[in-house]
């Protein structure tokens, strides 16, 4: 489950930071940062942070995670107020109240860990 | 030739009159998972009912996700850019790394760059304030202009333990942004008093904390090491125990029981205490190196302009005492933090707050 330390050192200020890529032409904001915009193919890119507060698009449950993992596990798809979107687990939330729409927000959680290598990255959790 | 100096006689070194050091912004994070402590009592069978609750970490929350959501919070109450922090100084007992620093970690996650000193502090619950102290230095050296001190604290205590480490110990996180500039309560000064005294500890192999809690302990551990820093704080910065509003402490294992003997030893009332204290004693707990920032994040939640704040940290041994000053700006950053967190809780059973303290680990079937 835990990502190569080499990719994930790479991928940190998106993990962590919430980095983005924001195309000045169309106005696109793709999760994680890229070099080309996906919509208009132009290379004119800013770095931005994703907006912290969005809602969910769609979601899974999943009752059978690898060891040490929360059981059951809501992973979902969250677009964010200035619409990028993410995907990501939830976290302190029962899987009978998750719902398409409903507003979450963007924590620091622990991912996972291997090899006493503690991953840390973010989560949703609904607003209350 | 020897020159003995009274053993009463303190350098008078006064931080008033040199450049200031303030705190700028302050946040705390107080994990919405809470216990009744009568659902402690009843899982042991204990024939008493405690009143209150503490808190507990959810299953994927520790010391460093908890630094994080506190870090932001005071980061974005300073009104300042993680960028422009020139430290990062972070205080806990219960990092996940043996070796290797977490305040990399949080530094990273607020956007603090490269080039600022990213220090941990650990080996007692009085970590937090000894970062405070590093801070507090730094800034009014010109090192640094913006510092970021977190306090944070994951306690385990052993389950079904006689000592009551069960009824007190929980999780939370406090951080200050300290600065020269804007400050909304002034750091005046500090003093420390410590010796070897070993009261609580935890051995390199240990998951949960070791403590000897009796009389001695409590008189000439907690109660006399606190007293000397106030003590010798008032003798500092030539205060009397009248000039300060509100006094705030590191969480004692029995708070009523150790606050109300310490009071009277350093000149101040219950009322003093109260205030600060009873939101940290009533619902979230000692969450060791968090404890005492988290009691004065409540206290600047409704002091206000020129009041005074004691603030003494203990932890195995080591007591740091300050003055803290409030000034006019507070008016303006007004917030009420400590009571938000407070309010925002869902009720957890025994069996899920062991699991959420990985206190037992669940089976596997072959599959």
């Amino acid at each position: 489950m835990a990502t190569a330390f080499p990719d994930f050192w790479r991928l940190s200020p998106s993990i962590y930071r919430l980095e983005a890529s924001k195309c000045k032409k169309c106005g696109k904001i793709m999760f994680p940062t890229r070099k080309i915009c996906i919509e208009c193919g132009s290379t004119d890119l800013e770095k931005v942070e994703v907006a912290r507060k969005g809602k969910i698009v769609t979601y899974t449950i999943s009752y059978i995670m690898p060891r040490g993992a929360e059981t059951p596990a809501i992973y979902a798809v969250v677009e964010m107020e200035d619409g990028a979107r993410l995907t990501g687990y939830l976290t302190e939330c029962d899987p009978k109240e998750v719902k398409v729409d409903m507003p979450v927000e963007i924590v620091f959680r622990r991912i996972s860990e291997e090899e006493g290598r503690v991953e840390y990255g973010y989560k949703f959790r609904p607003i209350r | 030739m020897t020159f003995f100096l009274p053993s009463h006689v303190i350098p008078v070194i006064k931080l008033s009159d040199g450049p200031k050091a303030g705190i700028v912004g302050y946040g705390v994070y107080i994990p919405w998972c809470r216990i009744k402590l009568s659902d402690i009592a009843e899982a042991w069978k204990l024939p008493m009912k405690p009143p209150g609750e503490k808190t507990v970490p959810y299953y994927d929350e520790d010391a460093v996700t908890m630094a994080v959501e506190a870090a932001l919070n005071a980061i974005k109450h300073a009104k300042i850019d993680g960028s422009e922090l020139g430290a990062v100084y972070v205080g806990t007992t219960s990092s996940p790394y043996l070796e290797k620093q977490v305040s990399t970690i949080i530094a990273e996650v607020v956007g603090a760059s490269a080039s600022a000193q990213r220090i941990d502090f650990t080996g007692s619950a009085r970590a937090s304030t000894a970062a405070l102290i590093a801070c507090v230095n730094a800034i009014r050296s010109g090192e640094v202009n913006y510092g970021l001190v977190i306090g944070t604290d994951v306690l385990v205590p052993p389950p079904g333990d006689r000592e009551g480490m069960e009824f007190t110990m929980s999780a939370g996180a406090a951080a200050l942004v300290l600065g020269k500039d804007s400050i909304i309560a002034e750091i005046e000064g500090f003093a420390t008093y410590s010796t070897d005294f070993t009261e609580r500890w935890k051995n390199v192999e240990d998951q949960v904390p070791r403590v000897s809690l009796s009389r001695f302990s409590r008189e000439f551990g907690y109660i006399m090491h606190v007293e000397k820093a106030c003590k010798s704080l008032y003798e500092k910065l030539n205060l009397k125990p009248s000039d300060f509003k509100y006094a705030v402490f590191t969480e004692p294992p029995d708070p009523r029981g150790y606050l109300m003997r310490l009071a009277p030893k350093i000149g101040l009332t219950p009322a003093h205490i109260m205030a600060g204290m009873m939101p940290i004693a009533q619902f979230i707990g000692d969450c060791g190196c968090a404890s005492v920032l988290i009691a004065l994040a409540a206290v600047l939640d409704m002091a206000k302009p020129r009041e005074r704040i004691l603030m003494a940290s203990y932890g195995s041994g080591c007591s740091d005492a300050f003055s803290i000053k409030v000034t006019d700006a507070i008016e303006a950053k007004r917030q009420k933090i400590v009571n938000t967190y407070i309010n925002k809780k869902t009720y957890i059973d025994y069996p899920t707050y062991l699991r959420f303290l990985k206190l037992y680990q669940m089976m596997y079937g072959m599959r």
